[in-house]
C-alpha cells in the first residue's frame, strides 16, 4: 500500500464509530484507537492506550485468564470470536461481538492483534424482549385456551347434561299424571328422585368448577330477611323429615345477601345436621346479632361428633370419598360444604366448625350484613 | 277461539314431551326446533297466547328470537316464557323466566295462566 493509501486507511480506521476497532500489542496492551472504541467503550485514546485490554471485561471473568487463552486462541486458529459482556469506562455492561485477530509482520513473526467489537446491547434487549413477548403471547392463548375449555365444560354441564333430565323429568310426570297403578306411581317416585338428585349434583359440580376454575361463586345481593330464609329452610325440612326436630330463634334481620345462595348453605348445614344428629334431640338453629354488623348463625346437632382426623379437612371438596362407603347419610359427591364454604366467603363471611362428644357438632357462620364480594 | 302454545325447544325428546303433555291437557301446540322455525310458524298460528322459548339452540336462539319477535308490533304483547338452564341470562323483558329442569305441574299451572284450554 502506498504512504497516501496507508494514511487513507488510518483516517477511514480513525472515524469508523460503529465498530470499536484497536490494536493490542502481543501481550495485549491497548495501542491504537478510533472513535468507535471511543463511543462504544467510553475512554478517551490518553485514557486507554497502554492499558491491557482485561480493563474491558468484568472483574471476575478478567481474573479467570480468559483475556490471555483468547489472545493464545487468535494466534492458533488465526481468530478468536465472541459474543459477551464487557464494561464500559462508566462501569455499565455492554453485550459485544468481538473479533481478535492476530497481526504478523512479513517474516511471520505476532506483532500485536486487531480487536474489533460491536456493541449489540440493544439489539440483544431487543431480541429478549421478542423472546418475551413470545413466551407472554404463548402464555396468553395457553390462558385463552383453557378459558374456552373451562366455558365449554361449564356448558356442556349447565345445558347439555340438564336438558336430557329435564326430558327424563317431564317424562315421568306424564306418565304419573296418566296412571293410578301403584307400582307404576313407585317407580315413577324413585326415576324422580334419581333425576332432581343428578341435577343437584349437576349444580354442584357446575359450582365446584365456577369455584376452582373459573371466576369465583358469584352472588346477587337484594335486601333479604334472613328469618325469611331459615323460615323457609327449616319448614321444608320439617315437611321431608317429620320424624326430626328442628328448633329455630331468628328475629328478622335484613342484610345485603343472594336470597338463592343463602337457602343453598342453609339447606345444606341444616340437612346434614338431621342427617348426622341423633334423632331423638332437636336440631337447633340460632342466629343473633353481633357487634360489627354481623349476624352469627349456629346450626347445632348432639349425637357422634366428627372425626378429629376429619375436621381439618371437613370444608374440602369430594370430602365424602375419603371417608365411609357410601351409605344413606352421604349421599351426593361431598361437595354440600365446600360450596357452602364457598359461598358464605363471597358474601363476605366466615364458617367454622366445632364437634366433640359432650358438646355435638356446630356449624358457625359469621355473615356480614353488607360485606365485600370476595371470589 | 283456539288459542296455541308456541313451544321453541332444539331438544326434540323435551320438545316432544312438552307438546305431548299440554295436548293431553288441552292445549293447542305448535313446535320449533329453533328461533327461525319459530318466526316463519307465527304467521300460520292464528292464536299465539304464549311462546314457551329455549335461550341455547344452534341456528337463531332464543335471545335473537325474542328480540326479532319484539320488533314487530303484531307479536310485541305476546307473553314470553323462557324455559332454559341459564336463567341467568334470560332476557330482561321476558314475561317468566323457568329453571329447567321444569316439573310439569309448574309448566302446567304457567301455561294456563295464560292459554284458554
Amino acid at each position: 500500500m502506498s504512504d497516501a493509501g496507508e494514511a487513507l486507511f488510518r483516517i477511514l480506521v480513525q472515524s469508523v464509530a460503529n465498530y470499536a476497532i484497536f490494536a493490542l500489542d502481543p501481550t495485549g496492551h491497548v495501542v491504537t484507537w478510533n472513535a468507535g472504541a471511543e463511543r462504544i467503550k467510553g475512554y478517551e485514546a490518553h485514557e486507554i492506550l497502554g492499558k491491557h485490554f482485561s480493563i474491558f471485561y468484568p472483574p471476575d471473568v478478567a481474573a479467570t485468564g480468559k483475556c490471555d487463552d483468547e489472545l493464545v486462541i487468535a494466534q492458533r486458529e488465526g481468530r478468536f470470536e465472541e459474543e459477551g459482556w464487557r464494561v464500559r469506562k462508566n462501569g455499565t455492561r455492554l453485550w459485544a461481538s468481538v473479533t481478535i485477530t492476530p497481526l504478523r509482520n512479513e517474516g511471520g513473526d505476532l506483532i500485536g492483534f486487531a480487536k474489533v467489537t460491536r456493541d449489540l446491547t440493544e439489539r440483544r434487549a431487543a431480541e429478549a424482549t421478542v423472546r418475551q413477548l413470545a413466551v407472554e403471547r404463548a402464555a396468553l392463548a395457553e390462558k385463552e385456551r383453557l378459558q374456552q375449555f373451562q366455558e365449554r365444560f361449564l356448558a356442556i354441564l349447565g345445558h347439555d347434561l340438564r336438558n336430557p333430565l329435564a326430558s327424563i323429568d317431564m317424562g315421568t310426570d306424564l306418565v304419573r299424571q296418566r296412571t293410578t297403578d301403584p307400582v307404576t306411581l313407585r317407580v315413577l317416585d324413585r326415576m324422580s328422585a334419581s333425576s332432581r338428585r343428578m341435577t343437584r349434583m349437576i349444580g354442584q359440580i357446575l359450582d365446584l368448577t365456577r369455584g376452582r376454575l373459573g371466576g369465583g361463586l358469584e352472588i346477587k345481593r337484594e335486601p333479604v330477611d334472613l328469618r325469611d330464609v331459615l323460615v323457609a329452610i327449616v319448614d321444608e325440612l320439617r315437611a321431608a323429615r317429620p320424624r326430626s326436630t328442628i328448633e329455630l330463634e331468628c328475629e328478622s334481620t335484613v342484610g345485603q345477601w343472594d336470597r338463592d345462595r343463602l337457602e343453598q348453605v342453609f339447606s345444606n348445614l341444616v340437612g346434614n345436621a338431621i342427617a348426622h344428629g341423633d334423632e331423638t334431640i332437636p336440631v337447633r338453629v340460632v342466629a343473633r346479632a353481633e357487634a360489627g354488623d354481623s349476624v352469627r348463625i349456629d346450626v347445632h346437632n348432639a349425637g357422634e361428633p366428627i372425626p378429629e382426623t376429619v375436621l381439618p379437612t371437613i370444608f374440602d371438596p369430594f370430602r365424602r370419598g375419603d371417608r365411609e362407603s357410601r351409605t344413606a347419610k352421604t349421599e351426593g359427591l361431598g361437595l354440600g360444604l365446600y360450596i357452602s364454604h364457598e359461598l358464605i366467603r363471597a358474601h363476605g363471611g366466615t364458617i367454622e366448625v366445632a364437634s366433640t362428644a359432650d358438646a355435638g357438632t356446630t356449624f358457625r357462620v359469621t355473615l356480614p350484613r353488607n360485606g365485600e364480594d370476595r371470589t | 277461539m283456539t288459542h296455541t302454545v308456541l313451544v321453541v325447544e332444539d331438544e326434540e325428546d323435551l320438545r316432544e314431551l312438552i307438546r305431548e303433555a299440554l295436548e293431553l291437557n288441552g292445549f293447542s301446540v305448535v313446535t320449533a326446533p329453533d328461533g327461525r322455525e319459530a318466526l316463519d310458524a307465527l304467521p300460520r298460528i292464528k292464536n299465539v297466547c304464549l311462546v314457551l322459548l329455549d335461550l341455547l339452540m344452534p341456528g337463531m336462539n332464543g335471545w335473537d328470537f325474542f328480540d326479532e319477535l319484539r320488533r314487530r308490533p303484531e307479536y310485541g304483547s305476546v307473553p314470553v316464557v323462557v324455559h332454559t338452564s341459564v336463567t341467568n341470562r334470560a332476557p330482561p323483558g321476558a314475561t317468566r323466566v323457568l329453571q329447567k329442569p321444569l316439573p310439569l305441574a309448574q309448566l302446567l299451572s304457567v301455561v294456563r295462566e295464560f292459554c284458554a284450554q
